[in-house]
């Protein structure tokens, strides 16, 4: 815990400036201990994710998650988490689990989760990623990127539709919401196939800051 | 000190990169200086050649001159082979992203978020000086081991292997000649050591130059002298590739 007091105090200005826009007078009230990481609570009522390592999955995630940004889906864009990386800790914006009512917030969850599933998929990650999710109003977010890829990164074509269908936990989906799902998992497979050969050089930008080719 | 350079033809866009990158430095109190943001290709390239100091470049890739940042990017690497590139630009297509494979470019961003920009940015600067820090390391010829009140010095191409010791918070260093324990963590050493220590298994550091043979279906790795290490089938492919 001490530790993790030094590290903050370190980097107080830079995460500051990082997270808050420069807010001054920052301090760490609290440390809450996760099963791999620590959450820290923040004067400001913020909450940040502390990690004695430097995240570097989760960084090389959010610019690959930023890549499919720019090219599927401009209006069902994935959220993107702030990290803050250094060579023995890192600090990552905490994601509240914030659930809404809107039907039409409610359709486009379940396509970004559809698309999200495709995109972990592509990455030799586990495909259906419901125990992962925390829901950010019409955001899934990944909770532990690491977790999902722990069998190591590597390109591959996603689960295909039927295989997929399978997986689904249909509890906790209406049929609604698996139709949709389904056809924006569909359509980020179709593009991952189609750009197959792109999408490997990107991992290597990625997760392997382009120095090794996949 | 690291140079940071920034070729952007769009004078708002110009200082909003140069402004974050001046906000990072100060923040992050790290050794770099801004010293030169422009719309002319020839004035980084002239710049450059004054200066043998490697540097960090962002570079737009639609530069509106004869020369684009794809290109300008090419004849800084001639002449700096070590420095640090990173493209900011508003294209996504792929076809960039294949140049700046081919470029070596730490980074590419895209300009339409600004928040991601400044975070991109960020970690930007913040891999150039670790990659700076490691690469200074590099050139030091010995890896220093504190023993007790004294520092024994093992020159870096006698060692085979970093093992996690069953002593707590200990490590054991294996080399040609000797086997040293010292106090310190795996993941630290990792963090420290240049790309030449490779995580071969969860609790050894293998120095790629000392390998002599890798047997994946055996989870094991024979280095210089015969002597053997495991090594675990998940991230040893990373020797593979």
């Amino acid at each position: 815990m001490e530790n993790i007091r030094k590290e903050f105090e370190k980097h107080k200005k830079a995460i500051a400036y990082a997270f808050f826009a420069s807010e001054e007078n920052l301090e760490l009230l609290k440390i809450q201990r996760e099963d791999t990481v620590c959450v820290l609570h923040l004067s400001n009522g913020k909450k940040l994710i502390y990690e004695s390592g430097n995240m570097k999955f989760e960084k090389a995630f959010q610019k690959y998650l930023s890549w499919f940004n720019q090219n599927i889906n401009r209006n069902n864009k994935q959220y993107i988490k702030n990290v803050l990386s250094y060579d023995t800790c890192a600090f990552m914006e905490h994601v509240e689990h914030e659930n809404v009512e809107d039907p039409e917030l409610e359709k486009e969850y379940y396509a970004r989760y559809g698309s999200l599933c495709s995109i972990v998929g592509s990455l030799h990650g586990i495909s259906f990623i419901e125990k992962q999710i925390r829901r950010k109003r019409q955001y899934p977010v990944i909770e532990n990127i690491s977790e999902l890829l722990k069998r190591g990164v590597k390109f591959v074509i996603p689960l295909d539709e039927r295989q997929m269908e399978k997986k689904i936990n249909k509890e906790t989906m209406t049929s609604e919401q698996r139709d949709i799902f389904m056809e924006a998992y569909g359509k980020c497979r179709a593009f991952i196939e189609e750009n197959a050969a792109d999408i490997k050089i990107l991992i290597s930008l990625c997760f392997m800051e382009g120095k090794v080719a996949c | 000190m690291l140079n940071v350079y920034i070729c952007e033809d769009n004078v708002e866009q110009r200082n909003r990169v140069e402004g974050y990158v001046n906000e990072i430095i100060e923040a992050e109190n790290l050794d770099m200086e801004c010293v030169c943001a422009t719309e002319d290709p020839q004035v980084i390239l002239d710049c450059v050649n004054k200066e043998e100091q490697e540097g960090i470049f962002f570079l737009d890739i639609d530069l509106q001159t004869e020369m684009n940042g794809i290109q300008l990017a090419d004849e800084i690497r001639k002449i700096q082979p070590r420095c640090y590139i990173v493209f900011i630009t508003s294209h996504s297509e792929m076809s960039y992203m294949t140049f700046s494979y081919k470029v070596e470019a730490m980074d590419f961003i895209i300009k339409d978020n600004v928040r991601e920009v400044k975070n991109r940015l960020h970690q930007c600067l913040l891999n150039c000086e670790q990659l700076s820090k490691q690469s200074i390391e590099a050139k030091e010829k010995n890896f220093m081991v504190k023993l007790g009140d004294y520092v024994k010095a093992v020159p870096f191409q006698d060692i085979l292997y970093f093992e996690v010791s069953s002593n707590y918070r200990k490590v054991i260093l294996h080399g040609k000649n000797a086997k040293v324990e010292f106090n310190g963590k795996i993941k630290e050493l990792e963090n420290r050591l240049d790309n030449r220590f490779y995580r071969c298994h969860r609790s050894i550091l293998v120095n790629r130059d000392n390998i002599e043979q890798i047997k994946p279906e055996e989870g094991m790795l024979i280095l210089k002298g015969g002597v053997t290490c495991p090594m675990s089938v998940r991230l040893g492919k990373g020797l593979t590739v």
